[in-house]
């Protein structure tokens, strides 16, 4: 049976804004993201073989749709640091947000799900529909690039 | 250079949560939305599905051929450095925007609906340089016309299959590049 959409909320619904305030930079447009995930949600007919299952169709759809804001809105917006501030008390984790944040979206999504939802590398190229070999690529330079940016600001 | 330690994003990612003002409005807003729409999608779909009855039965006399659905694919052709797009519509071919502060004069993305993947070959287009990149089509055009005797009319076609999950072919569309003297067109085509 098709979980209550109140439930796959109250399971993914953090998980889910984390990744959109990542890529949209801000928290209002992370709110409507979640908000069209939870709409298709609503709308997808097909029930779903396990938990891990819906998860990872939830990023998917979440990952697209934050990629279609940023392309049909024409802009790429400012990181609103005030937004920020109040999920950090130390200023080097805000300044890693930040420089996370300014990465392309491409190194992101696969930094976020390789880093902070725990998935392997095929499991990432499945949701991304990409190949392992542009999975492990995108964590090396989105590393790179990360490091790179945190090294002048006394990292480590 | 000291690399910063994987769990360091991991616990900054999730230093970011909802509270309880923005739970309760996504809920709210989602649950309204999607109620709202329902009865004037029931109406518009009527509409929908008259207007898409007369195209296709249309489309199948004029071509000998029924057009389905689109694919699964979209097709979106760069009209600003990769900051602005603009989607290709099915069988209309589209003058393309060159790109002024990018290493290359065109680019594509492609994208698909879930549970769709695409394998695809490659085109050689007079001296031009189209190269394929996982979901990225980049198109730099040879200003070598001329010197080499080519053509200033030509078109090339990219193909672009569509898989399942196991990488069995399931469907192919193609992607037609063409140049007319100095101006270059991309068409998105049924295979016939």
């Amino acid at each position: 049976m098709k979980k209550d959409v109140e439930d796959v909320f109250n399971e993914f619904g953090n998980m889910l804004y984390r990744v959109s305030v990542v890529m949209l930079k801000n928290t209002h447009d992370a709110e409507d993201a979640v908000q069209d995930t939870l709409i298709k949600y609503i709308e997808h007919k097909k029930e779903f073989s396990d938990s891990e299952h819906l998860k990872a169709w939830l990023l998917r759809i979440n990952i697209n749709l934050c990629k279609n804001k940023l392309r049909f809105y024409h802009y790429h917006p400012n990181i609103a640091i005030e937004e920020l501030q109040s999920f950090y008390e130390e200023k080097e984790d805000l300044e890693l947000m930040e420089e996370l944040m300014k990465l392309p979206g491409k190194y992101k999504e696969a930094l976020i799900l390789f880093y902070v939802e725990g998935y392997k590398i095929k499991e990432i190229a499945g949701i991304l529909k990409i190949t392992e070999a542009s999975v492990k690529k995108r964590l090396e330079r989105g590393r790179k690039k990360l490091n790179e940016s945190m090294g002048g600001k006394g990292n480590g | 250079m000291a690399e910063i330690e994987d769990n360091r994003i991991r616990t900054v990612v999730n230093r970011i949560s909802m509270d309880e003002g923005v739970r309760q409005r996504i809920l709210e807003r989602s649950n309204t939305e999607n109620k709202g729409t329902k009865n004037y999608r029931i109406g518009k779909a009527a509409l929908v599905c008259a207007v898409a009855l007369f195209w296709i039965t249309a489309a199948a006399v004029l071509h000998g051929k029924i057009v389905g659905d689109n694919k699964g694919i979209v097709v979106y052709a760069s009209t600003e450095n990769e900051i602005r797009w603009k989607k290709l519509e099915w069988g209309k071919k589209t003058l393309l925007e060159p790109q002024w502060r990018s290493y290359v004069d065109y680019i594509f993305e492609i994208e698909l609906q879930e549970d769709y993947l695409y394998d695809r070959n490659h085109v050689v287009l007079g001296n031009d340089s189209i190269f394929i990149e996982e979901n990225k089509i980049y198109w730099t055009v040879s200003e070598e016309v001329g010197e080499y005797g080519l053509p200033s009319h030509m078109a090339g076609t990219i193909r672009i299959y569509l898989t399942d999950d196991k990488g069995k072919r399931k469907d192919v569309v193609l992607l037609e590049l063409s140049k007319e003297d100095d101006k270059c067109y991309a068409e998105l085509k049924y295979e016939r």
